[in-house]
């Protein structure tokens, strides 16, 4: 099975060979991010952003993915991705960079997420969302950060694979 | 495990372990009980963990941002159970890595 990670900068997908990815996707290069608030069509595209009412709106506008760039619990967006079959990009950003008490809420939280995402049957991908060197992560610890939060191994590994359908969008 | 760590390895490999224990928890670290096996070079080391304790291991590993003040990431790059796989596939990602590298 194929890796793939998404970053936000670009210079940090020559790492991806080292890391154990096929390819580490740099938003708005590799696939197109929707614009957020637009009524527009946005198939093909992927939102970023933690508002979940401009998400909910980017996915009836048919966009592919959606990086929820908060732990909270939407039931209304994650209804909507059932809905219009839209993927859930859980990004690990807030997860590495927080340290103690943070780190463990963060933890919870996104475990929560991705439980009801998952009780919903919804396909959920997991990515850095990296904007230097330092906040990337090898396959071999995103696989291990995404069975912390809850995920089987099985679900772990498809989770990582699922980026790369964002590619020939 | 194969490790790669942003910083170089001798000025941090100390603290390492003791933010390593921060986040593996005692209770924990003494089942995973990691050692440097061997050094590769000055940013890629062999670690040797217990199977009971290598998946807290990584994730801990995944975590830490700092060490001592000094901003570093650890990487695991592949994991295996003998000395000898561990010692080709960084032989064989060498390359890949030094390319990255002066490619920024």
């Amino acid at each position: 099975m194929d890796y793939y990670d998404i970053a936000l900068s670009s210079g940090l997908e020559k790492l991806g060979g080292m890391l154990g990815y096929k390819k580490i996707l740099v938003a708005g290069k590799d696939f197109p991010v929707a614009e957020i608030g637009s009524n527009e069509n946005q198939s093909g595209r992927v939102a970023i952003g933690s508002d979940t009412n401009t998400l909910l709106k980017a996915c009836r506008a048919f966009a592919s993915a959606v990086i929820l760039n908060t732990y909270a619990i939407d039931k209304s967006l994650i209804e909507g991705l059932k809905e219009y079959h839209t993927i859930l990009i859980i990004p690990f950003n807030q997860i590495i960079g927080n340290t103690g008490f943070k780190l463990s809420k963060s933890l919870y939280l996104a475990r929560r997420l991705f439980l009801y995402a998952k009780k919903k049957r919804i396909e959920v991908g997991f990515a850095t969302l990296a904007d230097s060197e330092l906040g990337m992560e090898s396959y071999i610890q995103l696989i291990e950060l995404a069975k912390l939060i809850g995920a089987s191994d099985e679900d772990a590994r498809k989770g990582l694979n699922i980026a790369g359908r964002l590619v020939n969008v | 495990m194969l490790v790669e760590c942003t910083a170089k390895l001798d000025e941090i490999e100390g603290s390492m372990y003791k933010e390593l224990f921060d986040y593996i928890g005692a209770l924990d670290y003494f089942i995973a009980n990691p050692r440097t096996v061997k050094k590769l070079d000055e940013h890629r080391f062999i670690v040797k963990v217990s199977l009971y304790g290598y998946e807290k291991f990584i994730m801990a590993l995944a975590l830490i941002r700092s060490v001592e003040g000094k901003k570093a990431a650890f990487f695991t790059l592949y994991a295996s159970g003998t000395l000898k796989a561990l010692s080709k596939h960084a032989f064989q990602s060498m390359h890949n890595s030094t390319t990255a590298r002066e490619g920024k």
